[in-house]
């Protein structure tokens, strides 16, 4: 018995010591970091990620794809497309769109851009950092109107983040890209070198990017004209001190690649959802309406209806220009910044500078097409110089719809024609149903099962802004 | 336990439960531990859109197994760590033994296996849409539409004739002439109307897609050759298992070695090995959602297109290109995907263990075992170009490895206390490492057509990664005995992990468990009528670790897509520059263990000697601290969180029954039942999650739900009064007479089964012996989204009465502005029809335009699982043979009959493979049953 004992313990008591001798290293938590992964990232690397999505996303099947129906541009013949066309769009079409808004390469890693450029001093990543933040946001309010900013981003720390209104919304917006404003004008830092690769938009060219962030505080200021009473003349101050956009090679473009991990988003739809969107008749039908005399006699209806319709034997809905594999999707552009100044100047009884504006804004509107069609590069300028004489001046000619219409001709695919609809009513569209076209996107179904906060809404409920 | 095969593709997973779930986002199934080693038994899961994977249990060859025995509840489980929450499946390989000259066996079979049952569908109507007031149809039978049309809208085809007049040129602009149209497209004809001055008098033929299916054929053979002496045995064999499935092409093979042995090297050590060799390689065919599954192309396809006559045009007309009813829109044509699209896979495993035993005196002895399980994993995913997916042609080698090694080191003792009480003792030391590596490249876009290789695309992504944990533990158990009637064990596990973080990496689980057998008590002792009988309870904890890598927030190099687009991406670097960006899961520096505490009680009663065998048990378990990725709400950033979020408590009883009805000399018959109705209900989620989203769609999703029962789907109904009864549109305009889809989500059942039994009869007379197995599932619901899908395109068989009345029963009324509903409770009368309009345009009579509780059906079932007829030669007529050790015949049926109120596919099946996510059919595989007949010989 004895004996047994003695070896039956020491048995235990050599298992015991051999675990425990060994366990501090076999057992070490350090091992739980991911060898294949990376806790931090320089902001060189974070730029065309955040740029990126920007172009896919807010350029994309779930902004310009939805409101590109809803003011008809285009017209949803099939599946969910057609559904969603027919302003049948609920919560659950919103989560991905949303989360690419708010999480990873959208607002979520602005922001870090934002810290990460601040503390590395590096003025011109700070500044093109926050005009990024600026588009971000301001897309996201003008969508869904209260949407969450001031508590959001914080993960763990505050899984409810209120909704802010979308009146102090813009205020931000305009504070972000002043201060953006600020640091662009700086001198750039040794940091600031790596931007001629990382930024797709414009190499980091600060004062490209200090004209876009201009355009856009115009563009903000515009938002607000019917609850503002002072937006004109904020805005002709912009026109009149400020560095403007001049050509469209100062568009805020980003442009996809034929490679096919590169494709434009648009295409990429054409190719996977064929046949679910097509042309819009009646838009076409508009266009080709504005019968002018191109020359000899030679009648031609707007010749843009060239660029933006189907190539004939394709799926292509969005045209020449915006439809492609190497299409690029558009932010800001040139156009669009004069239609501002016009309607500013209308507004402000300036009717000369008005239709100044208003030639610009339709000129660069149809020197942005040029190089794709030759019978558009044959005729345009001819359409273009026999619409202008039919303006003839004055208050009635270009009116603030003129302005409106022309302005919707000219941002073919561009999510700006929804937020002017509903802030003005032109152009005049008749919905395709009773229900009505929808004054807001509904918010997301993450938002409706995660956060308490989230208001309840419908797509009919009209924004602080709309007309 | 509850096992669902999840496709009848070759070498897809099955899904087994033992006791019902205990994770949520985990793992729910069982560890599979062979000659106590356990052993990599994961995989098999799947995305919507992707090809039924194996799990690792294919590697293992059936005829070398001697036993498996299934352990359940705590007490069993404490032993073989945190991976062993589930349940274990103990596996038992055949070993040689001491005997006179060599044992050889040889096992051949061969099955032949076919479809079972498969969704209805019309073959009256022909491809079209007539909605918008003309025909406008595929431009391969009118010249007039401007596109292929997508649905099954068009005319009867009683109304449609061919016709191959030689001057009726189709003026689509695609083909020329009509021996064009001909070679291109049908050998019968274009189809014209009936009326119509080129009709002849041959009618329109309706195609069947389901010809597209094959019959399977697998042979499986085996040889095994064991022997020994006093001091040494071993058994060696090897298998071959080669199958074609009843998809074409898609293929199975799988070659297994293994060799056993073991040699007493003193009078009391004995050193034992094991190895197993298995080589598995597979071509799979692709399921689901995607555009390029098999059965979505192959159930939209109308009824006047033959998918079969073709699957590329090889003429001047879009050389190379596919041809489908939507010619090069929609998706693949079923021929094109399974000559066009393969995912390859080859795994390459070894398995086995090292042990060492030594007595060190009588009753005392130290065991140590060494495991190995290490496979490598190849696989290419290979789609052609022109394929719907990736139009530009896609390829993708991934080569990964696994190696577990698994170290034990434990002593066993044993000792008589007093006369009457005996106390057996075994404590031991574990020590296991977990390594994962892969390499993986992407080409997206090839260049020269066949060339499957990512050095033929000008862009190609790679990627590469891990996983590493190790755990080590300190375990006993001890059992005590007094008078072999009253049975104490104890049992204790100390064991840490490297996927927790540092404060929280240890952690303690014991159990107890009461065994008591009153039947050789006092006046039972010597009964007749009761020949065993034990009451048993037990209690137990037991743990489960998080996987690796969570306690940190990484930034990824990840691809952007959208919800239309996918799987076609922008991937990284793009134009030439890379990116990154803060992941979407934020890591958790405060992760404990998940435990869960058990309690069972039970009674096993052998009556009249075996006649009569009684076995129940009622457990009751908590899941605490489960593990999941807890969706957050993204404007905080992220949009996961891994974090322990929830609570779930399962109970149920255990039952089996076995009744010898017959037994005499010649003919004996037996019948087993068991049943069981394990109930999880998910009590607690943590604050701010109101559901965890296991799977599924937009809508319907399969859900875990504070209160609800564990996996209930959530979807979209009709609106209903306070009745229940279906609130019909009394309003006027188009939906007048119509039912009113709801706007939000609701509860509309669960996935899980009230509850499932097995009855297996075995028969024998003289050698003949006859087994069969019935296999019931009572309850559970299954998203039939196969049908909501043909519903939309008008290829279901449901929707063959669209010219028809058809009223639907429920009370009239409506919902008003503020969302309330109004009823006057008349009963509905108003005849509508449920046409195109309803199902496809501006109506909700489809899964994709209305709600899905109408396509939420009952999947329980009753089917006869197995049937075997064998013969024994030995017995029967070579008693005298001696050098025959033994020599069967044997017949089996696999799913031979099936009843159940389900519409679809065989409702054991599942789009996501063996994951959580179990409930969804859309445009699964169909399921299969199966005829083998085989010959076990040994010599």
């Amino acid at each position: 018995m004895k004996k047994l004992n003695i070896i039956a313990i020491s048995t235990f008591l050599f298992l015991m010591f051999s675990l425990t001798s060994c366990q501090k290293k076999w057992i070490d938590t350090s091992m739980n970091q991911n060898p294949d992964a990376i806790t931090d990232a320089p902001v060189a690397t974070l730029l065309p990620a955040i740029e990126v999505n920007m172009g896919f996303a807010l350029g994309g099947n779930d902004a310009v794809g939805i409101t590109s129906m809803f003011v008809q541009y285009s017209f949803g013949t099939s599946n969910q497309a057609a559904t969603m066309g027919g302003y049948n769009i609920r919560p659950a079409d919103m989560t991905n769109f949303w989360a690419s808004m708010y999480s990873q390469a959208g607002m979520m890693g602005t922001r870090i851009m934002m810290q990460k450029a601040s503390v590395d001093q590096a003025p011109i990543y700070e500044g093109i950092s926050k005009v990024l933040m600026a588009i971000y946001l301001g897309n996201t309010t003008d969508l869904w109107g209260d949407v969450p900013y001031s508590e959001a981003f914080q993960g763990a720390a505050n899984l409810q983040p209120k909704y802010d209104k979308a009146q102090d919304l813009y205020d931000t917006v305009q504070g972000m890209l002043t201060s953006a404003i600020s640091y662009l004008q700086q001198p750039a830092s040794g940091t600031d070198a790596s931007l001629s690769s990382s930024d797709y938009f414009f190499g980091g060219d600060a004062n490209a990017w200090l004209k876009v962030a201009w355009a856009l505080k115009a563009r903000y200021t515009l938002r607000l004209s019917n609850v503002n009473t002072n937006w004109a003349t904020d805005v002709i101050s912009i026109i009149e001190s400020a560095p403007l956009m001049s050509s469209n090679s100062d568009n805020m473009a980003l442009n996809f690649g034929t490679s096919p991990t590169a494709n434009n988003p648009i295409y990429m739809y054409e190719e996977q959802r064929a046949g679910y969107i097509s042309n819009n008749k009646g838009f076409f039908a508009m266009l080709a309406d504005d019968s002018l005399d191109v020359g000899d006699g030679t009648y031609m209806g707007d010749p843009r209806s060239l660029i933006y319709q189907q190539p004939a034997g394709t799926s292509q809905y969005a045209g020449l220009y915006y439809g492609q594999k190497d299409s690029p999707t558009v932010f800001m552009t040139y156009a669009e910044e004069m239609f501002i100044a016009a309607e500013a100047y209308h507004a402000a009884g300036n009717y000369t500078k008005a239709m100044d504006y208003f030639v610009k804004g339709m000129t660069a509107s149809i020197d942005m097409f040029k190089g794709k069609d030759a019978t558009y590069d044959a005729n345009a300028d001819a359409w273009l110089a026999a619409k202008l004489a039919t303006y003839t001046g004055g208050a009635d000619s270009p009116s603030l719809q003129d302005i409106l219409d022309q302005k919707y001709v000219a941002l073919y695919m561009q999510t700006e024609a929804y937020n002017d609809y509903r802030r003005t009513g032109y152009p005049n569209l008749t919905p395709l149903n009773a229900a009505g076209i929808p004054d807001r996107f509904p918010y997301s179904q993450d938002e409706l099962n995660y956060n308490k906060n989230t208001p309840t809404t419908t797509i009919y409920n009209k924004l602080f802004w709309a007309k | 336990m509850q096992i669902t095969n999840s496709s009848g593709a070759a070498g897809s997973a099955p899904f087994v439960e033992i006791r019902g779930s205990s994770s949520i986002l985990g793992n729910n199934q069982p560890l599979y531990v062979v000659d106590g080693v356990p052993i990599e038994s994961g995989g098999g899961d799947g995305t919507v859109d992707q090809v039924a994977y194996s799990s690792r249990t294919v590697d293992i060859n059936p005829d070398d197994i001697a036993s498996i025995s299934v352990l359940k509840g705590g007490a069993a489980t404490a032993l073989y760590g945190m991976r062993a929450g589930n349940g274990v499946i103990l596996i038992t390989t055949k070993k040689g033994q001491k005997q006179n000259g060599l044992s050889i066996n040889f096992s051949t079979s061969t099955k032949f296996e076919k479809i079972s049952q498969v969704p209805a569908l019309q073959n009256q109507y022909s491809q079209g849409s007539f909605y918008l007031g003309a025909y406008y149809g595929s431009s391969y039978m009118d010249p007039d539409a401007p596109y292929y049309n997508g649905a099954s809208w068009g005319p009867a085809l009683s109304t449609l004739r061919y016709t191959t007049d030689p001057n009726y040129v189709p003026a689509d602009g695609a083909t020329t002439s009509m021996a064009d149209y001909i070679k291109y497209w049908d050998p019968n004809g274009r189809l014209v109307d009936a009326n119509s001055s080129f009709a002849s008098s041959k009618k329109a033929i309706a195609y069947n897609p389901y010809d597209f299916f094959q019959i399977g054929v697998a042979a499986d053979n085996n040889v095994s050759i064991s022997g020994g002496n006093d001091n040494t045995t071993f058994y060696t064999s090897i298998s071959n298992h080669t199958e074609k499935g009843v998809i074409p092409l898609n293929t199975l093979n799988r070659t297994t070695f293994s060799i056993n042995a073991s040699h007493k090297a003193a009078k009391n050590l004995t050193f034992s090995t094991a190895l197993n060799y298995s080589n598995t390689y597979a071509n799979r065919k692709q399921q689901g959602s995607n555009i390029s599954g098999v059965m979505l192309g192959l159930l939209r396809t109308p009824p006047t297109f033959n998918n079969a006559y073709g699957y590329m045009f090889t003429g001047a007309y879009r050389t190379g290109q596919e041809r489908s009813y939507r010619n090069g829109g929609g998706y693949d044509n079923p021929y094109w995907v399974v000559n066009q699209i393969n995912y390859a896979d080859e795994t390459n495993r070894l398995f086995g263990n090292f042990t060492a035993k030594w007595e060190i005196i009588k009753d005392l002895n130290l065991t140590y075992r060494s495991g190995l399980d290490y496979n490598n994993y190849y696989s290419t995913n290979n789609y052609a170009i022109h394929s719907r997916a990736y139009p530009s042609g896609y390829s993708s080698p991934l080569n990964s490895f696994t190696m577990d090694l698994n170290q034990d080191l434990f002593a066993n003792y044993k000792i008589n206390l007093s006369q009457d009480i005996q106390l057996t003792a075994m404590a031991g030391m574990n020590a296991y490492q977990h390594r994962y590596k892969y390499v993986q490249a992407e080409a997206n876009g090839l260049i020269i057509p066949g060339w499957f290789n990512v050095a033929n695309s000008s862009s190609v992504m790679g990627y590469q990664g891990e996983n590493e944990y190790r755990t080590d533990a300190l375990y006993y158990d001890l059992g005590l005995s007094y008078k072999n009637t009253l049975y104490l064990d104890a049992t204790g596990r100390y064991e840490s992990s490297t996927t927790l973080p540092e404060k929280n990496k240890a952690f303690f689980y014991p159990s107890v468990s009461l065994g008591f057998v009153f039947s050789d008590l006092g006046a039972l002792k010597n009964s007749e009528v009761l020949s065993f009988g034990k009451l048993r309870a037990s209690y137990a904890v037991t743990a489960n670790i998080p996987t690796a890598y969570n306690t940190t927030t990484y930034f990824v190099q990840q691809a952007i897509t959208d919800g239309w687009v996918q799987p076609q991406q922008i991937n990284f670097p793009f134009m030439g520059v890379n990116g990154y960006m803060p992941n979407y899961i934020m890591g958790n520096p405060d992760l404990k263990p998940e435990t869960a505490k058990s309690w069972s009680i039970g009674a096993h009663l052998n009556f009249w000697n075996n006649r009569l065998v009684l076995d129940g048990d009622y457990y009751h378990r908590i899941n605490s601290d489960l593990l999941l990725n807890v969706p957050i709400a993204p404007s905080t950033g992220y949009q996961d969180r891994y974090q322990n979020a929830a609570e779930m408590k399962t109970t149920g009883f255990e039952l089996l029954a076995t009744v010898e009805i017959i037994k005499s000399k010649s003919v004996n018959w037996s019948i087993t039942v068991n049943w069981s109705n394990p109930k999880s209900m998910v009590t607690k989620l943590s604050d701010g999650v109101p559901n965890v989203f296991l799977g599924g769609f937009t809508e319907p999703q399969v859900r875990a739900v504070a209160g609800q029962e564990y996996r209930s789907i959530y979807g979209l109904d009709w609106v209903r009064d306070s009745k229940g009864q279906l609130v019909i549109n009394d309003q006027p305009g188009e939906f007048y007479g119509y039912p009113i889809p709801g706007t939000s989500q609701i509860y509309l059942g669960t996935v899980s089964p009230k509850w499932t039994a097995g009855i297996t009869n075995n028969v024998s007379y003289k050698g003949f012996a006859l087994n069969f197995l019935i296999d019931i599932k009572h309850g559970g619901l299954m998203w039939n989204g196969t049908l909501g899908a043909l519903d939309y395109f008008g290829t279901s068989a449901e929707t063959a009465n669209r010219n028809q009345d058809y009223v639907w029963s429920g009370v009239m009324g409506h919902v008003d502005a503020n969302g309330n509903v109004v009823t006057t409770g008349t009963v509905n009368t108003q005849k509508v029809k449920l046409d195109e309009n309803w199902r496809f345009w501006d109506g909700y009579g489809s899964g994709f335009t209305g709600p899905s509780s109408p396509y939420i059906e009952n999947s329980g079932w009753v089917r006869l699982r197995s049937v075997t007829l064998s013969y024994d030669f030995k017995q029967a007529v070579m008693k005298n043979v001696n050098w025959i050790k033994h020599c069967n015949l044997f017949f089996t049926g696999y799913n031979l009959w099936l009843s159940t109120p389900y519409t679809g596919i065989d409702p054991e099946t599942s789009l996501l493979g063996a994951s959580n996510a179990q409930g969804f059919d859309y445009f699964n595989m169909p399921g299969t049953k199966s005829y083998t007949v085989g010959l076990k010989i040994g010599f």
